[in-house]
């Protein structure tokens, strides 16, 4: 997986690209917005980690330039405008994610597997999603582990679909925040591990296996291992 | 000024038509008077002249004079005894001019004014006709008499109803200058005073109140802001400091990874305080532009949906009784107000008890009402409650950040509306109240920051 941060503000570049290297993933870094394009539009990435305020192009004008030309590499734009409206500008723009600063290492790597993998695109337009024996009927709103129909509230089934849609990845507490109530301000982390471990009380019955693993210091992830 | 000039304008033009009236009168009179004599002159000769005019003189027109005299200037008949030396003696037009003249008037000699006609009776003889300019001249001294008064009338009665009014509005602007002396000298508690007339200036007075208002309430908010944020970052960087001079003791053979957790634990809780400050400071600068339609009761809806688990963990019920509250604002920001309401209530509310949440509509307000069944606040701390820190839990050593409440009460002021606590009894009863109409303001008058009724106290304009 090859990465492209744009990023004028070298402090945040050089952690990223130190987190990065102990990942063992290769990361190409531009300073300005006119490199980052430059950059972006002569050389294949998987993603892109896109910073707002930059000199010479912003970030959104890059985005922009970029999806005019047809490129739809995965980015992820990383700003410290976090508020809703500028969270809306930047989805509208074409980004795939937005992360706002002070961000951690491990939510920023959670959500660039993400888009990577949404990139690869295979959850277009499915109405039944599978891990294990695990099954959600987006139409009919209705659960099945194996035989056992399982009872979702609203809230869970939100839940179960989004990890079941990153199926294997880590998915952190805001993303799922995120996820079931748009852009609710962080109430707090645990009232997320309340819901999860709710889910996670109806999705292990008994002996079945775990299929909803906490990873810690990160999130959780749905896998069947 | 304005009063004085008009009334001079006035009695001028009164005047000088008057005059005018009284100036053409003169001039038939003495014109008739005129051609009457010429006509006798013409018939009668000099001598029936004289006659004539001392039979007027005597009798009938006690206010006129006559004269007739040779081309010298000596007297043939008349009452005036030297031709005027104003008039010159070939002075032959038919006009009127104002002569001091010497004339006998009932045996005395006196020396008048008149205003005279000139007319030549013949060759050597020639009429002088006047008329005693007395009364003229009395007319325009009361002319300048009254004028003189009325302006002098017109301007103390101005004056002094000027001032009367004047005063007041110079110890009002007096007054708040000093008000504002003293409230920038630090006394943060000085007002106008505002009097039970109700006029422009109490109005003004009121205005000049609410900023003050506003100011003390940002300047002691702060203070107390700054104090709270102090003492609440001291206490995790104090902690990560002693942690990091333990594990520099120890060197690179102690155990790190405990180290490193609890000051990433540390570090995240101060993360927490900084995003709870920025998320306040935004909803301070919530603007109405930004808000939509939307109905209480949704929202409570989403906050149940996110909440309900961790109740039930926490051994509480939380119950809905939901009716429609329609209101204007960001529900982003009122889920938010909602969340902190019921977190609130988790935490401090009693294992097994409930914790109602009801929307609906009372009166001119949309209402969203959260309660709970733990020890509730006791009314004289229900307003330092809502400051930033401030916890009323005086040892600081449960979670929270102490922003909770103040965001819930910065929340309702944005949007127009008040935050009430009161008593649940037994509990504390939350009540987030927002206008049912755009126009409606349900924030406390500026003067009442008091108890209102039984409900509780209504206390809604911290920030």
């Amino acid at each position: 997986m090859k990465l492209l941060l744009i990023e004028d503000d070298r402090a945040t570049a050089s952690y990223v690209q130190q987190g990065l290297a102990e990942l063992g993933r290769a990361c190409d870094d531009a300073e300005t917005g006119l490199d980052g394009l430059t950059a972006a539009l002569t050389n294949p990435y998987d993603a892109i980690i896109l910073d707002r305020n930059l000199p010479q192009l912003d970030g959104l004008s890059v985005l922009q330039a970029l999806r005019s030309q047809g490129q739809t590499t995965p980015v992820l734009i990383l700003s410290a405008l976090g508020q809703v409206d500028d969270r809306i500008k930047g989805l509208e723009a074409g980004s795939d994610d937005y992360l706002t600063k002070p961000f951690s290492f491990g939510e920023l790597m959670a959500r660039i597997a993400a888009i990577v993998r949404r990139g690869s695109g295979a959850a277009t337009a499915t109405t039944t999603l599978r891990v294990g024996d695990l099954e959600l009927d987006l139409l009919g709103r209705a659960a099945k582990r194996g035989a056992r129909r399982i009872e979702l509230l609203n809230k869970e089934f939100q839940l179960l679909e989004y990890f079941m849609r990153h199926a294997g990845q880590v998915v952190t507490r805001t993303m799922l925040l995120e996820a079931a109530w748009d852009y609710s301000p962080d109430p707090g982390t645990n009232v997320i591990d309340v819901h999860v471990s709710r889910l996670r009380g109806k999705l292990e019955h008994g002996d079945e296996p775990p299929l909803l693993h906490t990873v810690r210091g990160a999130g959780y992830q749905l896998d069947a291992r | 000024m304005i009063a004085v000039v008009t009334t001079v304008v006035a009695l001028s033009v009164q005047h000088f038509q008057t005059v005018r009236v009284l100036k053409i009168e003169l001039e038939h009179l003495l014109e008739g008077e005129a051609d009457a004599i010429v006509l006798r002159f013409r018939d009668g000769g000099l001598g029936g002249l004289a006659s004539y005019i001392d039979e007027q003189t005597l009798t009938q027109r006690r206010d006129v004079v006559y004269m007739v005299a040779d081309r010298a200037g000596r007297r043939l008949a008349g009452n005036v005894l030297v031709w005027p030396s104003g008039l010159a003696a070939e002075h032959l037009a038919i006009t009127t001019v104002r002569v001091r003249v010497r004339v006998r008037r009932g045996g005395q000699v006196q020396s008048r004014r008149i205003e005279a006609e000139v007319r030549t009776l013949g060759p050597d003889t020639r009429l002088l006709v006047g008329h005693l300019a007395d009364s003229r001249i009395a007319l325009g001294r009361r002319y300048w008499m009254s004028l003189a008064l009325s302006v002098l009338a017109t301007a103390v009665l101005g004056l002094s109803l000027g001032w009367l009014v004047s005063r007041r509005g110079v110890r009002v602007v007096r007054a708040a200058a000093d008000t504002g002396d003293r409230f920038l000298s630090g006394h943060l508690d000085e007002r106008l005073k505002v009097s039970p007339r109700d006029d422009e200036f109490d109005r003004l007075a009121e205005v000049f109140n609410a900023c003050l208002d506003e100011i003390e309430r940002m300047v002691r908010s702060l203070r107390a802001a700054t104090d709270g944020l102090a003492h609440d970052l001291k206490t995790p960087l104090t902690r990560i400091k002693v942690r990091l001079e333990l594990a520099a003791l120890r060197g690179r053979e102690g155990p790190q990874s405990d180290t490193l957790a609890e000051t990433a634990r540390d570090l995240d809780a101060l993360l927490a305080l900084v995003n709870g400050l920025l998320v306040l400071a935004r909803a301070d600068a919530t603007t109405a532009d930004s808000f939509v339609a939307l109905d209480l009761a949704a929202v409570a809806q989403e906050a149940y949906d996110l909440y309900a688990p961790l109740a039930e963990d926490a051994g509480q019920h939380l119950l809905l009784r939901l009716s429609p509250a329609p209101a204007r604002g960001v529900s982003s920001l009122l889920l938010h107000a909602t969340a902190n309401l019921i977190d609130n209530a988790i935490k401090h509310g009693s294992p097994g008890g409930q914790i109602v949440v009801a929307t609906g509509i009372d009166g001119a307000a949309s209402s969203l009402t959260i309660g709970d069944r733990g020890p509730g606040i006791a009314p004289d701390a229900r307003e330092r409650a809502l400051q930033r820190f401030s916890r009323l839990d005086e040892s600081r050593s449960t979670p929270g950040s102490g922003l909770g409440l103040s965001l819930v009460a910065t929340v309702a002021r944005v949007h127009r509306g008040q935050l009430v606590l009161a008593d649940n009894q037994p509990g504390l009863r939350a009540e987030l109240r927002l206008p049912l109409s755009p126009d409606r303001d349900l924030r406390p008058a500026r003067a009442a920051k008091e108890v209102t009724g039984e409900t509780g106290r209504v206390i809604g304009t911290e920030g």
